[in-house]
């Protein structure tokens, strides 16, 4: 379990927190440790939570309970109103009514920030999910308009990269939001959890071309092939890979799968064109 | 809160099948001619854009509906500065609108 040490996670913080006392701790419900993970989400994300949740039950996204959020979209409209400023920001999935307080509350610090939140402004938020008005809202610790737009890109990819370490390496995921947090973590390690980190822990020592343990043979035999040194930078061609696994009795159509599943799981990419593939390791 | 209304991000692969839908598309400006303003995709592909702006820096995001597979009606749009890196966006375009769309549309 030496893997999932928490400090693995400490750039991430969307990982609940290991704490020494949680045994203790864990009086009342949830658990603290829930209220420092940080999650990327999409609004649909939350939407789509908002569904399943009764109206005063926790948001639950990928078996793992929401509390801090971060989330960039557009400024859709901001408006004062009792010492802060209430926006409504899209993120093109859906849109989310966000309060935000305004340090001071003076005149000229509202107006500064209306003007620094005009519609049409991309800005990142950092904030809290709150039943609000029927709904749920956004109570933000921070907000900020967003300058490179590259975090744009940054935001989505971080957002498929949370899900994915939540809910995909995990047999137990699809049962994970119904039981605590712990404890679907926990049945998520003793499945074999995390096949990228046992890549990474083997690279570090092995030839590149091992595959993780549990692999189905032929994604681990499709691994091997385009991960081979030999074929350079420019990966291999789909049709070498068919054909250097016909006598194995696979077939084109599971050597695609098998090589969109590797790629899903951040083993494999494609180079130059989506015909040329290449092993990560 | 609410997702009834989304602006897909897409690229030129999904315009074809999104005439008449309001989508988000980033793109380089080439040329801008009167009301036309010609972008080039995330993956290079040449986009005609009906503009009702000035477009003020080389990459911007057009809110907009799909016309045709080529053109794109402009609402509105964000200057997203001259640094924007289409290579990665273009990657990021195939996991939105592909295995993982579940996240954002559909």
């Amino acid at each position: 379990m030496a893997m999932f040490d928490a400090h693995q996670f400490a750039g991430g913080g969307f990982m609940p927190t290991q704490q020494p006392d949680q045994g203790m701790g864990a009086s009342g419900k949830g658990g603290r440790h829930n209220e420092q993970t940080l999650r990327a989400v999409t609004v649909r994300q939350m939407v789509t939570a908002l569904d399943a949740a009764g109206p005063d039950q926790d948001l639950v996204i990928d078996g793992a309970e929401l509390s801090n959020v971060t989330l960039v979209g557009k400024v859709v409209s901001a408006e004062e109103s009792g010492g802060g400023i209430n926006l409504a920001v899209s993120d093109s999935t859906g849109t989310v009514d966000v309060r935000a307080y305004v340090d001071g509350g003076d005149q000229q610090s509202m107006a500064q920030k209306l003007a620094e939140w005009q519609p049409g402004t991309y800005v990142r938020v950092y904030g809290h999910v709150r039943p609000f008005g029927g709904g749920r809202n956004v109570q933000s610790f921070a907000v900020r308009a967003v300058h490179d737009f590259n975090e744009v890109t940054y935001h989505c990819l971080q957002t498929i990269f949370q899900h994915i370490h939540l809910a995909k390496g995990s047999p137990a995921g699809g049962a994970a939001g119904a039981v605590k947090q712990e404890a679907g973590f926990g049945a998520f390690a003793a499945a074999g959890g995390w096949p990228q980190q046992q890549q990474f822990g083997a690279a570090a020592g092995a030839p590149a071309a091992a595959a993780p343990p549990g692999m189905e043979p032929c994604q681990a035999a499709v691994l091997k092939i385009i991960s081979d040194p030999t074929a350079g930078e420019g990966g291999v061609h789909v049709n070498d890979v068919c054909s250097r696994l016909a006598p194995q009795g696979y077939t084109r159509q599971r050597v695609e799968a098998a090589l969109y599943a590797l790629q899903n799981e951040a083993h494999a990419f494609t180079t130059s064109d989506d015909s040329h593939w290449k092993g990560t390791a | 809160m609410n997702a009834d209304a989304p602006t897909p991000r897409v690229g030129f692969a999904q315009l074809k099948n999104m005439i008449g839908r309001r989508v988000l598309f980033v793109g380089r400006v080439e040329s801008m001619d009167g009301g036309v303003v010609r972008m080039a995709a995330p993956d290079g592909s040449k986009v005609s854009i009906q503009a009702n702006s000035t477009f003020e820096t080389p990459f911007a995001e057009v809110q907009g509906t799909v016309v045709d597979p080529q053109t794109i009606r402009e609402e509105s749009h964000v200057n997203f500065g001259d640094n924007f890196d289409m290579n990665t966006y273009n990657e990021l375009l195939k996991l939105v609108n592909g295995p993982h769309s579940a996240l954002f549309y559909q």
